[in-house]
């Protein structure tokens, strides 16, 4: 009897064990799915966060435009629809950029243009240049503009190498504006990312919109009547 | 796949809200104050997932996640999405603040297609059937939302057969990553904590210790 009743005990006290193991189990498996979670924010808000958006600028160089067309985590934008609009929204030039994001037209002088680029699936982006802008890079007044602008052909969907000088004494002023150009090209590009970078701050300031309106949510619901 | 501004016309943006609003009101009913940290915690892991990219071919594409959002919370992924992609939005440029009804109804959508796909299990008694019908739910989400976007696009004048075929060629990848992504996070929930998952009862009608 004695012993029945001793073997009913280790029996319950072995299931209270197997329970309380469960449970251990439980809450281990839960704890280590949060670490998961965890590490996988801290792994994406170390790296730069860029969205998946595509982002276009626009340079003028000689006569011509230059659109560059890319997406912010570096892949260039191929075969996208580029579509120049001047005032009134005229068309002004349309086309496709080329295996390396690019597309090149000719410049259509004091307009303010609207290039917007579309890589498809609903990714577009717009860059504006002024008529500032453009004469910024245009040459004005120099035998160049002449040899340039005569006799273009319409298509732009080309590379062509800039326009070079012509051994004039105006043309150091070309070569000088060239030489900027080409070495602001690099931080153009850098500025247009950073101003679409998004940082660690960004991030936890949306976890901390959807935790504050949920709660705002929350409290609400708690003050109904009832 | 969230769209940027500018591509619609006015006419679909103002369907987007007035379908959000629609949608947001039916599914917002009665909600309880015990979804909410559920409802906030997915939320964020959707928030967050569009940061995560994933190289494919010549571009590459991110994360989305919203079959999960759908499987685990069922007629509230609506409300749910809606907020994540307002803030995505806002804080990120992630689509147009224009689109943002557009988006809505086109990623809300897909939440709810994944948890109508996930309520299909109860007609099944299989092994591990939450793996299954996961990954399932998470590739139906993908599918739906490229159907919606497609259907957006076609107002501005594009074919939809010739969109949504290259819609669902571009996003591919995509849909497989998010079948493996719901699935696993499925099963693995299926066997912790089942009772986070939409359509499964609460612990306290089962007489199960809450662990």
């Amino acid at each position: 009897m004695a012993g029945r009743n001793a073997l009913m005990k280790i029996g319950t006290l072995m299931r209270q064990e197997e329970i309380l193991d469960e449970r251990r189990r439980r809450s281990r498996a839960w704890r280590n799915g949060l670490r998961c979670l965890l590490s996988l924010l801290i792994l994406i808000s170390a790296a730069p966060a860029y969205a998946h958006k595509v982002n276009v600028f626009a340079y003028v160089e000689g006569a011509q435009v230059y659109v560059q067309g890319y997406f912010l985590d570096g892949k260039k934008t191929k075969n996208s629809a580029v579509v120049v609009y001047g005032e009134n929204d005229a068309r002004l030039a349309e086309g496709v950029t080329n295996g390396e994001g690019e597309y090149v037209f000719n410049v259509i002088p004091n307009q303010d243009m609207r290039i917007v680029l579309n890589a498809g699936q609903g990714h577009q982006a717009e860059y504006r240049l002024s008529v500032a802008d453009i004469a910024g890079g245009e040459l004005h007044d120099t035998p160049l503009l002449n040899d340039a602008s005569v006799g273009n052909a319409e298509s732009g969907a080309h590379v062509g190498a800039p326009v070079t000088g012509s051994g004039n004494g105006g043309n150091i002023e070309a070569v000088v504006r060239r030489a900027v150009t080409e070495s602001m090209l690099p931080m153009a590009r850098e500025l247009a990312e950073l101003k679409e970078r998004r940082g660690l701050s960004d991030i936890i300031g949306g976890l901390g919109f959807i935790i504050g309106i949920l709660g705002v949510f929350a409290y609400l619901k708690s003050r109904k009547p009832g | 796949m969230h769209i940027s501004d500018g591509i619609l016309s006015g006419p679909v943006l103002a369907a987007g809200f007035v379908g959000t609003a629609v949608i947001a009101g039916l599914t917002l009913r009665n909600m309880d104050m015990e979804e909410i940290p559920k409802v906030s915690v997915i939320t964020a892991v959707f928030f967050v997932a569009s940061l995560i990219h994933v190289p494919v071919g010549p571009s590459s594409v991110h994360l989305i996640l919203n079959g999960l959002v759908g499987v685990v919370l069922g007629w509230r992924a609506f409300p749910a999405i809606m907020l994540g992609v307002i803030l995505q939005a806002i804080l990120f440029g992630h689509g147009g603040v224009s689109v943002i009804g557009a988006n809505c109804v086109m990623l809300g959508g897909g939440a709810l297609a994944a948890y109508g796909v996930w309520q299909l299990r109860h007609w099944f008694s299989l092994e591990r059937k939450e793996v299954i019908f996961g990954a399932l739910a998470g590739g139906s989400a993908t599918l739906v939302s490229g159907m919606v976007l497609s259907l957006a696009l076609v107002t501005t004048g594009e074919q939809f057969l010739v969109m949504a075929g290259a819609a669902l060629a571009a996003h591919i990848p995509v849909m497989i990553i998010e079948a493996v992504v719901v699935g696993a996070a499925a099963g693995f929930l299926a066997k912790v904590r089942p009772h986070i998952l939409a359509g499964n009862t609460a612990p306290a009608l089962l007489g199960r210790p809450s662990a």
